[in-house]
């Protein structure tokens, strides 16, 4: 083959092979949306449950502190609640119980805020994929 | 009878691209409608979780030696017995009224492949939450697909739902 053959063919094969990535590539990218969007959605049903846990203290708004009080850290397994989901992916969430004080119609109680991570392998970080704030009075 | 490789060569390459953008543009399809699809489900899926939710909102009573169960029987506050299930594809709930024993059926279309209803905690005598997971599947003729058609996609959802009435009404 002349020069002129062999350096068209070189580039036939570079254009096939970037094309060939490209819809790798594109398929690996929906196939992660697809996981992200599952982890999201358990993340937020994850909060969800504990924003209902921490309402059924209104009930007894006492042992508020006790149950939910220290677990401000999401590194240290003695200071966040771990939930794992359907699908086997582990979730870690914080619960921040604020001071008590006024909050709306004169009411005093606390703010909860609650704060639901997921651990990323390849940074090795706790990433956070939802946050609720809910308010609880006593009952 | 001599070969011409010349002659020959082009029209097979030209016929491999034309394949090659066709399977392109099929991939390019079955993906976009997979992504769609594993969407709805999922929405599907959060949907049955948020629809089962507001019916334990009118929750009275129940009894929690049935759960752990595919099908969530109570009573509500208005003193119907409600059945929560399956039905085929789809959420049942079915209230009955005890005086007319005239079921008033309602029919969620949910993509449900299963349900599953746990009372907790599961220690105490009354537990004071449901916990309701969701799977759902999308049907296989959905599916833009070229070469497997029986391939589906599945969503899962998972709720713990306070009962309130129960703990207002607990001493």
């Amino acid at each position: 083959m002349s020069t002129g053959q062999v350096l068209l063919t070189l580039a036939a094969i570079v254009l096939l092979s970037y094309i060939s990535l490209n819809i790798q590539q594109m398929y690996v990218q929906s196939v992660g949306s697809t996981v992200g969007s599952q982890y999201t959605s358990d993340a937020l049903n994850f909060g969800r449950d504990l924003s209902e846990r921490v309402q059924s203290f209104a009930f007894r708004y006492d042992q508020l502190m006790n149950e939910f009080g220290g677990l401000d850290d999401v590194s240290d397994p003695g200071s966040r609640i771990e939930f794992t989901s359907q699908v086997g992916e582990s979730f870690y969430a914080t619960v921040e119980i604020s001071d008590e004080g006024e909050l709306i119609h004169n009411q005093n109680g606390r703010k909860a805020t609650i704060r639901v991570y997921i651990y990323n392998d390849a940074s090795d970080q706790y990433q956070l994929q939802a946050e609720y704030v809910t308010a609880i009075t006593e009952l | 009878m001599g070969i011409q490789i010349d002659l020959i060569i082009p029209p097979i390459i030209v016929g491999l691209l034309i394949i090659l953008i066709f399977r392109v543009n099929a991939f390019i399809v079955e993906t976009s409608i997979d992504n769609r699809l594993n969407n709805e489900v999922q929405e599907f899926a959060d949907l049955t979780g948020t629809l089962i939710q507001e019916e334990l909102r009118t929750l009275s009573a129940f009894n929690p030696n049935n759960l752990p169960d595919s099908t969530l029987t109570f009573i509500n506050l208005a003193g119907d017995s409600v059945f929560v299930s399956k039905n085929k594809r789809n959420l049942e709930i079915i209230r009955l009224n005890p005086n007319t024993s005239i079921p008033d059926t309602t029919i969620y279309p949910s993509y449900l492949k299963s349900i599953y209803f746990m009372a907790e905690p599961d220690s105490v005598i009354n537990p004071m939450f449901i916990r309701v997971q969701i799977e759902t599947e999308s049907r296989p003729e959905s599916h833009a697909r070229f070469r497997n058609n029986v391939n589906t996609v599945n969503a899962f959802s998972e709720k713990q739902i306070f009962l309130r009435n129960l703990a207002v009404s607990s001493p």
